[in-house]
C-alpha cells in the first residue's frame, strides 16, 4: 500500500474534478497532494523534483498537452513513477493506447466519494 | 446516413434517443436522482420554442453537411438540483446552491460532457456517418439565439426528474 506521507499530482483541466479526487484521497489519509490543470504544468512539476511525486493521477482529455502526450513525454525519462490515467467511460478506447504507452492502472470519471476510497486503495495496492 | 434516409424518425432513433437514454443513465450514475421518459416526441412550434436558463448544444452533422443541433433546454431550478446533487455525489456532501454558481455551471458541464460523450459513442459504433461538435454552453437567451438561424422543424422529448421538474431534449433540423 502506498505510504501516506507521499505526495500525489491530480493533473485535471476541470477544478472540480481534481477537488474530487483530492478529497476521497484525503478521506484515505492522503494529504498530500499537488494539482496541475494541463500536463505541461504537470510535467514542470514532476521535473522540478520540489514535491517528490509518488504517484501520478492523469486525465486523458485536457487542452495545452493531453494526458496521452503528457504520459509519453514522462515515460521519455522516467519508466518507474506509477501513473494512474482518468478517464470517461465513453473514451475508454483510450485506455488501450495508454496501456501501449506504459501507464500504470487507470480509474473510471467520475470518482465519487463514496465508492472513489474502495477504487482507490485497490489501486494503490497494486502499484 | 445519406440524405434521403435523413427522416424524422430516423432523426429520432438514431440521433435523439441515444441523448435521452445516456442522460437518465448519468443523472442515475453521477447525481443519484431518478429520470424517466415516455420518449414520446412531439414537434414544437419554431414560434413557441425558448432558450429557459440553461441550455447545451451540440452541432450534429450529416454526409448532407447541414449543421443541425441538439440542444438540452434547462430552466434554473431544474439546473440548480442537477448541480448540487452532482457536487454533493462526488463530494459526499450536501450542497445547496440556490442560484447558478461557478460550481454547479462547472457541475453541470461535467455531467452534460459525459452524456454528450456517452451518447456520441453509442451513435457512432452503429452510424460512422453523423460527426459531432464539443458541446457548447448557453446562459442567456441572447447568446442562444442563433440556434434557431435557418432551422425548418424541431422535435423535442421531455426528460422527468422526480420532485425537481422537467428538461427538453430537442432535436433543430435545418
Amino acid at each position: 500500500m502506498l505510504d501516506k506521507e507521499k505526495t500525489i499530482l491530480i493533473v485535471d483541466d476541470t477544478m472540480m474534478m481534481r477537488e474530487g479526487l483530492r478529497r476521497v484521497l484525503a478521506s484515505m489519509g492522503y494529504e498530500n497532494t499537488v494539482q496541475a490543470e494541463h500536463g505541461k504544468q504537470a510535467l514542470k512539476i514532476i521535473e522540478s523534483g520540489e514535491h517528490d511525486i509518488s504517484v501520478v493521477f492523469l486525465d486523458i482529455v485536457m487542452p495545452v498537452m493531453d494526458g496521452k502526450e503528457t504520459l509519453k513525454a514522462i515515460r521519455a525519462t522516467n519508466k518507474e513513477l506509477p501513473v494512474v490515467m482518468v478517464t470517461s467511460k465513453a473514451d475508454k478506447d483510450s485506455i488501450v493506447e495508454c496501456s501501449k504507452l506504459g501507464m500504470s492502472s487507470y480509474v473510471l470519471k467520475p470518482i465519487n466519494a463514496a465508492e472513489g476510497p474502495g477504487i482507490l486503495e485497490e489501486i494503490f495496492t497494486r502499484l | 446516413m445519406k440524405l434521403e434516409e435523413i427522416s424524422t424518425d430516423n432523426i429520432r432513433n438514431s440521433v435523439l434517443l441515444p441523448f435521452v437514454t445516456e442522460t437518465i443513465n448519468t443523472l442515475k450514475t453521477m447525481a443519484n436522482l431518478k429520470g424517466t421518459s415516455d420518449l414520446l416526441t412531439y414537434q414544437e412550434p419554431l414560434d413557441l420554442f425558448a432558450f429557459k436558463d440553461f441550455a447545451v448544444s451540440i452541432n450534429v452533422t450529416f454526409t448532407n453537411g447541414v449543421s443541425n443541433n441538439v440542444v438540452m433546454n434547462f430552466d434554473a431550478k431544474t439546473a440548480i438540483i442537477i448541480g448540487n446533487r452532482v457536487r454533493s455525489v462526488m463530494f459526499g456532501t450536501n450542497e445547496t446552491d440556490t442560484s447558478l454558481t461557478n460550481g454547479n455551471k462547472e457541475a453541470l458541464a461535467e455531467f452534460l460532457n459525459t452524456v454528450v460523450g456517452l451518447a456520441t459513442r453509442d451513435i457512432n459504433e452503429t452510424n460512422h456517418k453523423i460527426s459531432f461538435g464539443v458541446p457548447l454552453y448557453l446562459y442567456n437567451k441572447e447568446d442562444s439565439e442563433f440556434l434557431l438561424d435557418g432551422v425548418k422543424n424541431i422535435m423535442t422529448v421531455p426528460v422527468d426528474l422526480e420532485a425537481a421538474g422537467r428538461f427538453y431534449l430537442s432535436f433543430l433540423v435545418r
